[in-house]
């Protein structure tokens, strides 16, 4: 089953890149598995997804109800039902793959999605916020494990 | 008593980028702006950096439009290093540029602002996505535009070495030139975008401006303001995308100052307002007299309307064709139509699309002479670009060795700043009346900001999760009185 594994996320704002370097710490254990990462999303990432049977997603989330560095898992249907595109400049991952299949491109039939809670999105760095940075090494290996990856 | 109506429409979990409505004491809009979050610490971020990693950072400010950063930051890097690039390295940008502006163009038309046109203003919030788009013009036009965009991108990929940030630019030129084999094959994309262009503009024909109710909505007076307009121009005083002076034009379409980027503190100042981390620029030699429309306000506006407006034509002739085509149904030049930004934006694309054919069926874009070395010592620059969304300038300040001491961006959103605030509170005027709130609101205000596709957050991207368009009604204690959600 070929895997991607790819990390959403903005390194240089803080918090916002934990996806990114969740992915990048993945790729450091785990060779043979294709990372990709993305400062964008919808549109802007479905190109990278092509091809693939399977979808490893990882990116940020503030809930504001859990501690940072806490790791959350969506389905892919939870996602649904945000059709309505109220960012202007992007559509949902929901509509992007709609429109791709449409297309009749071949997309990952299993996707999994990992978001990572986070507390700083707004300040300029490339370092995440200390409880974030800390949860990076676990966050990675416990993705690993769940997902069989190192094989 | 002031009100505060909230609308957060804008993204993401914990909401980026809101719409405030101020109410006065009979429930009436007072005022209205576009809130954006502020980020914090950019000019520290970039302090001390190598000056050239300027053009690697500053397109991760945006996900939107790296491109237009990375290029500009080239153009800025080339000015602090005082170094010309060389003709097929202007060549190999204007390229990438294009096909950029192309594809970001296209999307925009097509998939962000097309649903309130294609779909339709009235139609329901489910229908007005992209698969409404879809589903109106038919599954094989949305193949094309997904095709066109793709082919468009490999050109940016190819040339730029990554899709979404470009790494290409460097000071004096470029990092890799362009072999024949891939001119040919770029030179058949660009072909077929001039085909994809025609259709574009022809779907915005028959869907839009055939539709009476869309029409009215373009030229009817609710989302008009006479400002001046900013737009870069070749030495013609055409529409240039890349490169040239920074001309402007009164409300009355006369030219009011055409500049270089380096003097651009000379013409542009920031207003700032104790409520919003956004600033408002405006022209200096004009003043700011607050949010309102005329010649005796500084309120400029930039983006592909604008960007016509400040300029007597455009280089290529079918966008020639379109672009009078464009000023004889709306009445003339300058139009202070909003709307119109959407056909403004359809006609650049057919402007970049003939440019494309035109770079590339000349064979010395293939030169080697992709970059003269600087031999400068690095100092100072400003750099200009006229991003999607408007003119974009970087501008910063180096020690001898290179190092970043100072930065200052305008991007291109807050340029048109006190504009949107103005067209959203135009918008809202009509359809709040002592406190009671239509039900049209949402969508009438969403279609105002829309018009100026802004670049809001401009950076993070956290997961796209639930994205409702909120309405709160506070009271001056900040209490919500009413709240009208859409998810």
């Amino acid at each position: 089953m070929k895997t991607l594994v790819l990390g959403l996320g903005n390194t240089i704002l803080t918090d916002d890149g934990v996806g990114i370097k969740v992915a990048q710490k993945i790729k450091e254990k785990c060779k043979n598995i294709d990372i990709s990462e993305a400062s964008a999303a919808g549109f802007r990432v479905i190109d990278e997804i092509i091809g693939y049977d399977k979808l490893i997603l990882i990116d940020s989330i503030k809930t504001g109800k859990a501690e940072p560095g806490k790791l959350h898992k969506f389905t892919f249907e939870e996602f649904k039902k945000t059709r309505h595109h109220a960012q202007p400049h992007d559509i949902s991952l929901f509509e992007a793959f709609e429109i791709i299949k449409q297309h009749g491109d071949k997309l990952p039939s299993e996707i999994e999605i990992y978001a990572v809670e986070v507390s700083d999105t707004s300040t300029l760095s490339e370092t995440c916020t200390m409880k974030v940075e800390a949860a990076i090494p676990k966050i990675s290996q416990k993705i690993i494990d769940e997902q069989s990856l190192f094989k | 008593m002031t009100k505060k109506i909230t609308i957060d429409p804008i993204t993401r979990l914990e909401g980026h980028g809101k719409i405030e409505i101020f109410l006065d004491d009979e429930g009436n809009v007072k005022n209205a702006y576009l809130q954006v979050p502020e980020l914090r610490g950019f000019e520290q971020f970039c302090v001390g950096r190598p000056v050239e990693e300027l053009a690697r950072i500053t397109p991760r400010i945006c996900g939107v439009c790296p491109t237009a950063h990375h290029m500009c930051s080239t153009k800025t890097n080339d000015a602090v290093y005082h170094v010309k690039p060389t003709e097929t390295a202007l060549k190999i940008r204007r390229l990438i540029y294009d096909a950029f502006m192309a594809e970001d163009h296209l999307l925009h038309f097509f998939f962000l602002g097309g649903p309130d046109f294609v779909v339709g203003p009235d139609a329901p919030p489910a229908e007005r996505n992209i698969l409404g788009v879809i589903g109106k013009v038919g599954l094989e036009i949305g193949k094309q535009v997904i095709n066109s965009r793709r082919k468009l991108r490999e050109i940016v990929t190819t040339l730029g070495g990554k899709i979404i940030h470009p790494v290409c630019g460097l000071p004096g030129g470029v990092s890799r030139g362009i072999t024949e084999e891939e001119r040919q094959e770029f030179l058949k994309t660009a072909k077929e975008t001039v085909e994809f262009s025609k259709f574009a503009l022809k779907v915005f024909n028959d869907i839009v401006l055939k539709n009476d109710t869309y029409l009215d909505l373009i030229v009817g007076d609710i989302f008009k303001h006479q400002t001046y307009y900013m737009g870069l121009v070749d030495e013609n005083n055409k529409v240039d995308l890349y490169d040239g002076k920074i001309r402007v034009v009164d409300p009355n379409g006369k030219e009011f100052v055409k500049f270089e980027a380096k003097d651009y503190l000379d013409h542009i100042v920031e207003h700032v307002e104790p409520w919003s981390y956004i600033k408002f620029p405006y022209l200096k030699n004009i003043g700011w007299k607050g949010f309102v429309d005329g010649i005796d306000s500084g309120v400029y506006r930039v983006a592909p309307l604008a960007r016509l407006n400040a300029s007597d034509g455009m280089k290529t002739p079918l966008a020639q064709a379109e672009y009078e085509k464009m000023y004889a149904t709306l009445g003339g030049k300058p139009a202070h139509n909003t709307l119109a930004f959407h056909w403004a934006r359809l006609i650049e694309v057919m402007y970049v699309s003939e440019e494309l054919v035109q770079l590339l069926e000349d064979k010395s874009i293939t030169n080697p002479d992709i970059r003269n070395l600087p031999t400068e010592t690095p100092s100072e620059g400003v750099g200009v670009i006229e991003a999607p969304r408007g003119t974009l300038f970087h501008h910063y300040k180096t020690d001898k060795n290179g190092m970043v001491t100072n930065v200052n961006l305008i991007v291109a959103t807050v340029n048109n700043s006190a504009a949107i605030s103005m067209s959203i509170a135009k918008a809202a005027k009509g359809l709040i009346n002592k406190g009671k709130v239509d039900d049209g609101l949402l969508n009438m205000v969403e279609m105002a900001f829309r018009s100026y596709d802004p670049c809001l957050a401009c950076a993070t991207h956290s997961l796209p999760g639930k994205m409702p368009l909120i309405v709160n009604l506070r009271d001056n204690n900040q209490d919500i009185v009413q709240s009208i959600r859409r998810d």
